[in-house]
This record gives C-alpha cells, sequence and structure tokens, in this order.
C-alpha cells in the first residue's frame, strides 16, 4: 500500500493517545486480530473482549515498538499471540507438575488438558495440519501454544532437554505454515 | 526462500548462553514471533539481533513478517462491525483514565506546558466557540461537549508527559539516577505487577560491568513496600534492595557483586501482600 503511513510514525501517534492514529490502527490489523482471537478462544464473546484488550495493549506499549527490529504486523501479531497465552493461562486450572507425573505416566505425549482449541469446521485446517507433524512437533505445539504451557514445563512434562522442545517447536510452527500455504495454493 | 531448519534437532538447552549463532537466533526468531518465549530470554534474543550481521537482521524481520502475515490456518470469520466502536471506546477510556492517574505527575516541572497545551491550540480554541454557541442554546449538549472538552484534555495532559517527565523524574529520583539513564552497560528491566493491577511502574537498571544498580517506582499505591530481587544463573534468588512508596517517584541505588550480574533475572515482591512483580 504506497500511501500507507510508515509504521514508527503511526505508533508514535497512537503511543500519543491520538484517536485517528488509533482507528488507523485498527482498521489495518483488526481481521488478523480478530480471527486469532477466535482459534484461541473458539467463542465470538470471549474473542471480542480480548480484541479489545489488545487494542488498550497496543496502546499502551506502542511506544516501544521499534521499527528497526520489525514490521508494525510483526508487532501487532507478537502482542496478541502473548495476550491470547496469557489469557488462556489465566483461564485454565492446570495440574501442578507433581500432579502431572502420577496422572500421566502411561503416555508423555498424551495430552494433560483437553486442547483450548475446538475440534470444529473453523479449525478444520489447523487440525488437519496438526496431524502431519511428528507427534513430539504436535505435543510441544499443543501444550506450548495452545494449551499455555511454559517451554519449561512442556520440557519436564515430556522429561525432554530445553532446546529439543525449543528446536520441536521451531520447525513444527513452520512445518505447519508450509502446510498451511501449500493447501491455500492448491484450492 | 529455503527452509531454515532442515538440519536435525541438537540438544543443547541454550539456558545459559549470552549469545546465539544465527541457526539459533532464526530458531528463536520463530518462537518469539509466536510469542512463546519467557521474557529472559526474550530480551536475549532481541539483544543477539542487534549483535546480528544485518543479513540476519534482514532474514529475521523478513522471517516474523511472513508468520504474522501468515492467514492460511485461521478461520474465515471477520470481526463484526460493531466490533471498532467497542474497541475505539475501550481504548480511549484506559487513555482517559491513565491520563487522570498521571495528571499530577504531569504538574511537576510541567505547568506551564501543560497550560499551553491546553489552550494555546487553535483547534481548541475552535472548540469552545463552538461550545459557546451550543451553551446558548442547548443545555443538553452541554454536558456532551464537556465530557469531550475534558477528555481532550486528558490528552493534552498526557503529550505534557512526555515531553516534561524526564527532567521532573530526574529531580525527583535524584543524581544518582542520571548516570543510569542512557549508560551502555546498563541493563532496564521493566517489571508490571503480575495480577494484572495496572497501576505504577517499576524499572531496574542493572550495571553489567560494575555491579551496581538503581532501581525506581512511579506512581506505586500509597506507602507500598517493594523488594527487589536477583536471581542468578544457577537459580539462587536474594534480596537487592528495597523501596517504600512515600511520594510519588521513590529512587534508590544499590549494590551487587558483579560476578553474579551475567543472565541474571530481575523480579519484585510487595513486602506486605507478597504480590509479585515480573
Amino acid at each position: 500500500m504506497p500511501n500507507e503511513e510508515p509504521d514508527y510514525r503511526l505508533m508514535r501517534r497512537v503511543a500519543l493517545g491520538e484517536e485517528a492514529a488509533v482507528e488507523e490502527l485498527y482498521d489495518r490489523y483488526c481481521a488478523l486480530v480478530f480471527k486469532l482471537s477466535i482459534q484461541f478462544l473458539s467463542n465470538n464473546a470471549e474473542a471480542e473482549d480480548a480484541v479489545q484488550e489488545i487494542f488498550v495493549r497496543l496502546w499502551k506499549t506502542a511506544d516501544r515498538f521499534d521499527s528497526r527490529k520489525a514490521k508494525l504486523v510483526t508487532w501487532v501479531m507478537l502482542i496478541t499471540r502473548r495476550h491470547l497465552i496469557d489469557r488462556i493461562r489465566k483461564k485454565t486450572v492446570r495440574p501442578k507438575q507433581q500432579e502431572f507425573t502420577e496422572q500421566h505416566e502411561v503416555s508423555a505425549t498424551e495430552s494433560p488438558i483437553p486442547s483450548n482449541i475446538s475440534i470444529d469446521e473453523r479449525n478444520a485446517h489447523l487440525w488437519e495440519a496438526l496431524q502431519t507433524l511428528s507427534e513430539m512437533q504436535r505435543t510441544v505445539i499443543e501444550r506450548a501454544y495452545f494449551q499455555g504451557f511454559t517451554l519449561r514445563e512442556v520440557s519436564r512434562q515430556l522429561d525432554a532437554p530445553l532446546g529439543t522442545v525449543k528446536s520441536a517447536l521451531s520447525r513444527g510452527l513452520l512445518r505447519l505454515r508450509e502446510r498451511g500455504l501449500k493447501d491455500a495454493t492448491s484450492i | 526462500m529455503p527452509h531454515p531448519f532442515d538440519e536435525t534437532a541438537t540438544n543443547n538447552t541454550m539456558t545459559h548462553e549470552t549469545t546465539y549463532n544465527p541457526k539459533r537466533l532464526l530458531e528463536l526468531a520463530v518462537l518469539d514471533a509466536y510469542g512463546l518465549l519467557e521474557p529472559i530470554e526474550s530480551d536475549l534474543f532481541n539483544r543477539s539481533f542487534h549483535d546480528a550481521p544485518a543479513a540476519i537482521q534482514d532474514e529475521i524481520k523478513l522471517l516474523q513478517e511472513d508468520l504474522a502475515l501468515d492467514t492460511s490456518l485461521l478461520p474465515t470469520d471477520m470481526p463484526p462491525l460493531s466490533l471498532r466502536k467497542k474497541v475505539l471506546d475501550a481504548v480511549a477510556e484506559t487513555a482517559d483514565k491513565e491520563a487522570q492517574r498521571l495528571a499530577p505527575l504531569a504538574l511537576i516541572g510541567a505547568r506551564a506546558s501543560a497550560a499551553q497545551a491546553k489552550f494555546g491550540s487553535s483547534k481548541q480554541d475552535a472548540l469552545w466557540r463552538t461550545a459557546a454557541i451550543v451553551l446558548f442554546g442547548i443545555s443538553v449538549v452541554l454536558g456532551v461537549i464537556t465530557l469531550d472538552v475534558q477528555r481532550k484534555s486528558n490528552q493534552n495532559a498526557k503529550i505534557a508527559i512526555n515531553t516534561s517527565t524526564n527532567n521532573a523524574l530526574f529531580k525527583m529520583a535524584g543524581s544518582e539516577f542520571v548516570k543510569y539513564v542512557g549508560n551502555p552497560y546498563c541493563q532496564v528491566f521493566r517489571l508490571e505487577r503480575k495480577d494484572g493491577n495496572a497501576n505504577g511502574y517499576l524499572r531496574v537498571a542493572v550495571n553489567e560491568r560494575f555491579g551496581n544498580g538503581y532501581v525506581i517506582g512511579i506512581d506505586l499505591e500509597d506507602n507500598e513496600e517493594i523488594i527487589i530481587q536477583g536471581t542468578t544463573q544457577s537459580g539462587v534468588t536474594f534480596e537487592l534492595t528495597r523501596i517504600t512508596a512515600d511520594s510519588p517517584i521513590v529512587g534508590r541505588e544499590f549494590d551487587l557483586d558483579p560476578s553474579l550480574v551475567a543472565g541474571m533475572t530481575i523480579t519484585a515482591i510487595d513486602a506486605k501482600t507478597g504480590k509479585r512483580w515480573v
């Protein structure tokens, strides 16, 4: 978009509380933020609440945006994902490590709690793509990204080195993206 | 673009590294883009990013942008039109509350600029003229206009804060504070209340070379006592200093063993309630 205001200038105006700048930020990214929110929360009302909170958080953190390090869309989606993961962590009662170990000795890759993501038509593509990953990659993505466990918690649950968890997670997320792009181009 | 992670996995924990090689940096870039790094790892990633060659930086920016823009596995739902107003109202309401809360701070050393911002602009003059005409005939509109003016004034106060608060901070926090500002050896930790209460800010600057540091607290609860803690790479936690909020801005310098500073995590805890800052 050639006439679009540069990222840094827009965020400087957002940081100063200019209404027009917040409107511009919303118009640019509301669709992305809403889609991700509804994927995580699977409930329209909760997703709408989350979108409001996310844009408030974007306003509060606008002065920290550094256009030399990242594009604005990267920053917006980072804040969005962090917020949604925080929300899941607050919302979900998760077993303590000791309880988890006692209850899940059968299979380290068995999911400790139901995933926050609903298996419905809305997320069909995501579920199909997850099934194409290795068991390790699928497990770490479900636990760290969709269930809100920290990487250290996942590492302890799976009795796997933290570096292995990070590598599996990183590769799995990239494979998911590749799979998504392939599906999108084949339609 | 070739897949950056086609090689087999490594089992290194990466926990205690201070810089990353390009492959690991790209790996962490993915986790960073997905919001999966803990704050301390995120800080380390950011520092490694700034130290990386320009070509790697460009590759990371491109990769993270691609990941952010990827909608291929997202639902196709679109936000309802009504959401726009809700979001804008939520931001405006938060901005108003924040401006009212910080208004006393804006007056510290900034009265002149605040007054100028409030009354000096032609936009404001026009608004007042319009308000006067409307006031003449319609008393109901009076309330609406008054609220609008109040909100704009709060916004102006916020602008005044941004431009003038630095000087006030230096005056209130003491001369020790100044030597930590912009110091290349200092790492600054931003702490927020873990329970989500938005009131108050804590910033802790730690000088990695000489092992001393400074904590500054702004707009904490009255007489709130905060303990600043450091946790070493080996997991040992100890008290660095503590501050008591007996004024809107409080600060204190502290010393620590320089050999413990590398990789140290800074947290804080309310001495009375035990509530944590992270």
